[in-house]
């Protein structure tokens, strides 16, 4: 809302929740948001699940804007990855990470709990950790070992496609040795380290 | 103000998303559940409302300010309206007939672009739905890029009181008049 009291509607890539009352929200071409938090401080926030589709609404409260530090840090990360996902690793640039006080939760819509789904039942996911621990541990070369990790992170917990790349020594570029679960042999295939899913993971991991 | 690719882009299974505040300038977000965009001038739409969401009904007050976003799934190029309240109104066949092909084409495009099933997203997506009347003020591009936020009218609507400051200029004499459209 603007000091006018017209209101102003967009999407967010991405939502980071600083700490019990906090959440970060990204700037990357907000103006007009970053302009209204300015003369109303007042926001209201919806949250959808992204497995579930649970639907959450926040009253949220401006509080400061971060260009630097933990909270943007983060938050850069989380922007990384929906930008990778979504190939727009040039477009989504994090300006800054507004945060703001969550004063209120409301449920919009609360999806039935998933009955057959292991991934949210962490004793399930426990116990799979487990049993992928010990077929590994019983494995006798590195070839053997991926192949049989690729698997049971299949079987067990649900992970359908997977691959394992390696860091280059000029340390630019992945290189995958192995994959699961697709239709071509992705072995000897190549990403920059920042592009794309993997590359987005390799960048993050050497901050 | 509507070209056809962006009527085509409004009746289809856009995600839309509806911004409206209170009298004390509390906002509230919300979803909607289906738009069309009604003949003639100046452009009104019909946009479909959750009918339990009663802080969004109380907003959508006639002469109220709204912002309505449509963003489409598979690319997201997206579109906000922003204008005001005619009235709300109990919805008809129609509009049912509108809420079940915008939930079905929405959740079609997720589940094509993101891989979720089915199962899990339609029950997210129904909802009784109450039609609401807009009339469009301006439209503003909210494809993610650098031109996010830029009008996407050719005349942008204007705001009163530049309007009227650049008369007084041009009475004043400081600006030389030009022939305005």
């Amino acid at each position: 809302m603007n000091a006018a009291g017209l209101p102003n509607i967009t999407y967010l890539s991405a939502v980071h929740q600083v700490d019990e009352e906090r959440v970060a929200l990204p700037n990357q071409f907000m103006s007009k948001t970053s302009r209204n938090l300015a003369e109303n401080p007042r926001a209201s926030l919806s949250l959808l699940d992204p497995v579930s589709f649970s639907e959450y609404r926040l009253a949220i409260r401006y509080e400061r804007t971060d260009r630097r530090g933990p909270v943007f840090e983060r938050l850069r990360d989380d922007v990384d990855k929906v930008a990778a996902l979504a190939g727009m690793h040039d477009i989504f640039r994090l300006r800054s990470a507004d945060v703001l006080h969550v004063e209120e939760i409301e449920v919009v819509y609360e999806a039935p709990r998933p009955v057959d789904d292991r991934a949210h039942d962490h004793s399930m996911m426990l116990a799979a950790s487990a049993e992928l621990a010990s077929r590994m541990s019983r494995c006798a070369d590195l070839e053997s070992l991926i192949d049989v990790a690729l698997a049971v992170l299949d079987d067990l917990l649900g992970h359908r496609h997977s691959s394992v790349m390696l860091l280059g020594e000029a340390g630019t570029r992945l290189f995958a040795i192995a994959s699961h679960g697709f239709p071509y042999e992705g072995v000897g295939s190549e990403v920059e380290v920042g592009e794309g899913v993997a590359g987005a993971a390799a960048d993050t991991a050497g901050r | 103000m509507f070209d056809e690719a962006l009527i085509r882009m409004l009746h289809s299974g856009c995600a839309l998303l509806v911004g409206g505040a209170d009298s004390t300038g509390r906002p509230h977000a919300s979803r909607g559940y289906g738009l069309t965009v009604m003949d003639g001038e100046p452009v009104r739409v019909r946009l479909l409302v959750d009918a339990d969401d009663a802080t969004t009904l109380d907003n959508l007050q006639p002469n109220a300010p709204v912002a309505i976003t449509a963003a489409s799934v598979p690319n997201l190029s997206s579109v906000q309206l922003k204008g005001r309240v005619v009235q709300l109104q109990p919805v008809n066949e129609v509009d049912e007939a509108k809420r079940v092909q915008c939930s079905s084409d929405l959740t079609n495009d997720i589940h094509r672009t993101d891989g979720d099933q089915l199962a899990v997203i339609r029950p997210w997506s129904e909802r009784s739905v109450v039609a609401c009347i807009v009339e469009v003020e301006a439209t503003f591009d909210q494809t993610p890029g650098p031109s996010a936020g830029a009008p996407l009218s050719a005349e942008p609507a204007c705001d009163d009181r530049v309007h009227h400051a650049a008369l007084r200029r041009c009475f004043d004499g400081r600006v030389p008049a030009v022939i305005a459209r």
